[in-house]
């Protein structure tokens, strides 16, 4: 089920402009993503170090091996209490989704899945597309 | 969907007039007396200064301790640290502790209490921060889970000094490993190296800590090093080590041996480990014995300690890593308790050299262990036409040992 939340929603609104920078990013999460599943996290600690806190504390919360309940639990404190608002907060949902995704060994199309309908739905319809056409897990 | 969970934190934490913009957010800070560090990684709503940041990182430390020495002393103790508390909102903290009170009701009780819903923001933080303490220190969770819940409401600013904290406090208690060694193909593969760290890595993502934890309670202390080493900041380390070692209390050797092989399945499903699957390695799984594998077992379980252990220091550690061929886990478990910690490493090694025997040395090998135990138990000078006295349940697994062709 998907809840919703006045303020939450408010939040999130960004202009479309904005938006289109989305798909990048969800790319750059992706590859991250890949290099967890191919390294390891270690190497993902080193990669995101200089990176934005919340990518770089989130890998370091994935390797202290919380459950999947309480690493959403904290990355959710996270941002709720963060000052962000507008696509500064959409963009570190996605990353927080992606971290998500990472710690709970998400395969690439599990995680593009997770990560595309943040893009609005014309923007994700055409980023699975491009899964799909691309072959799946290999896709994109 | 973390926008599920997010729906939920709103809802909890904003539950009157909304997010604080940004000017409401300055305001507060300067109605704290000091401003927050500019240079701030993540800002918080909360708007906290630093004496105050200080202030909740105490009052999160507290807590945590309390909870540690709870977990290890039990209730009386908690009533202590209720009553040597100062603070009226950690005093209320340990009080629902205390009480253990459903979960979903802690809010309410923190409302009903006046800690929430009427204090300023910046003193909620700390309500905040507690409420998210107990109610995992209410799930059974560890005090490093429930110490870095707490800090998330005091932003990223204060997640090294959390981690240093946490080193210093929970760090010691990593000397205190034993080892439990369960006999199987996980061991080997992680000292062997034949798996890819990322794989491993991965793996132990998909299993979550539970499963990787029973899986290495029964691995060598180098075979747990190697994937702390992989999967596990210093932190991860203390809390996984602290799995492994509720996991051999808790579980027993069949069970042990269950989350290794499933691991393995994992980590052959995700091409980690090229090696052969159980049932692919030939002929030696399919063609044992059931029935000898249960005899063995039971013989192994149900004699008399002392005799057991009469039995075993007489034979060859060779002979004894043939017959654990021919045995379930928790047999495995009771024969390398029983001997010397010496001689139980001189049978492993001699079971990691060995090759996977045929029904019949197997059989072989269970008689002979049989007439061993037969000549324990006969008295130096039998009286004739007297039975042996046994117990019915051994005369019939050394009989079924012992009259197989």
């Amino acid at each position: 089920m998907i809840l919703w939340n006045a303020e939450l929603t408010k939040r999130l609104s960004c202009a479309e402009k904005e938006k289109a920078a989305l798909p990048s990013l969800v790319h750059d999460l992706l590859a991250l993503s890949d290099k967890a599943r191919g390294e390891g996290i270690k190497a993902l600690l080193e990669t995101t170090a200089g990176e934005g806190p919340m990518l770089s504390y989130g890998c370091r919360l994935i390797a202290e091996g919380y459950s999947e309940e309480v690493l959403e639990e904290i990355l959710a404190v996270y941002l709720t209490t963060s000052t962000l608002t507008g696509f500064e907060f959409l963009k570190q949902c996605i990353s927080a989704e992606a971290l998500l995704g990472i710690a709970a060994g998400d395969s690439r199309d599990l995680l593009l899945r997770k990560l595309a309908p943040y893009c609005g739905a014309d923007k994700a319809t055409a980023l699975l597309r491009a899964l799909d056409a691309a072959g799946g897990e290999n896709g994109l | 969907m973390i926008v599920n969970t997010l729906c939920g934190t709103h809802a909890e934490i904003f539950r009157r007039g909304g997010l604080p913009d940004k000017d409401q957010a300055a305001r507060l800070a300067g109605a704290a007396g000091e401003s927050g560090k500019p240079d701030d990684p993540w800002p918080t709503v909360y708007a906290l200064s630093t004496r105050k940041i200080a202030s909740c990182l105490e009052s999160a430390k507290r807590f945590t301790l309390a909870l540690e020495r709870y977990r290890s002393e039990g209730k009386a103790r908690l009533g202590e640290e209720m009553r040597e508390e100062k603070r009226r909102l950690l005093k209320f903290s340990y009080s629902v502790l205390e009480a253990s009170m459903p979960v979903e009701q802690v809010r309410k009780a923190f409302a009903a209490a006046g800690f929430i819903g009427k204090s300023p923001p910046e003193e909620e933080c700390e309500a905040e921060m507690l409420i998210a303490g107990v109610k995992l220190a209410l799930k059974n969770a560890h005090p490093i889970v429930a110490m870095r819940a707490m800090t998330a409401y005091l932003g990223y600013s204060v997640f090294d000094g959390t981690e240093k904290w946490i080193l210093e406090r929970f760090g010691g208690q990593q000397d205190k490993r034993e080892e439990l060694i369960i006999p199987g193909d996980l061991p080997d593969l992680l000292l062997g190296r034949e798996a890819s760290p990322g794989a491993i890595s991965q793996a132990a993502r998909i299993a979550g800590p539970q499963l990787v934890s029973a899986c290495l309670a029964g691995c060598p202390k180098e075979a747990i090093d190697y994937v702390l080493s992989l999967i596990c900041t210093p932190v991860g380390a203390i809390l996984l080590e602290g799995e492994i070692r509720s996991a051999r209390n808790r579980l027993s050797s069949e069970e042990l041996s269950d989350a290794q092989n499933a691991f393995l399945e994992l980590l052959a499903s995700l091409g980690g480990d090229s090696r052969p699957q159980a049932g692919e390695e030939g002929q030696w799984s399919p063609e044992i014995d059931r029935s000898l594998v249960v005899d063995v077992s039971n013989l192994i379980l149900e004699l008399d300690e002392h005799l057991l252990k009469t039995v075993l220091t007489a034979l060859d550690p060779r002979l004894l890593a043939s017959l654990m061929q021919a045995m379930e886990p928790m047999a495995h478990d009771r024969l390398l308790s029983t001997i010397a910690p010496g001689k139980s490493r001189k049978v492993l090694d001699a079971l990691e050299k060995a090759v996977p025997l045929s029904n019949n040395e197997l059989t072989r090998s269970a008689q002979i262990f049989a007439q061993r135990v037969l000549a324990e138990i006969a008295p130096k000078v039998k009286p004739f036409g007297k039975s042996l006295s046994l117990p019915a349940r051994i005369r019939q697994v050394l009989s079924s040992i012992l009259s197989r062709e």
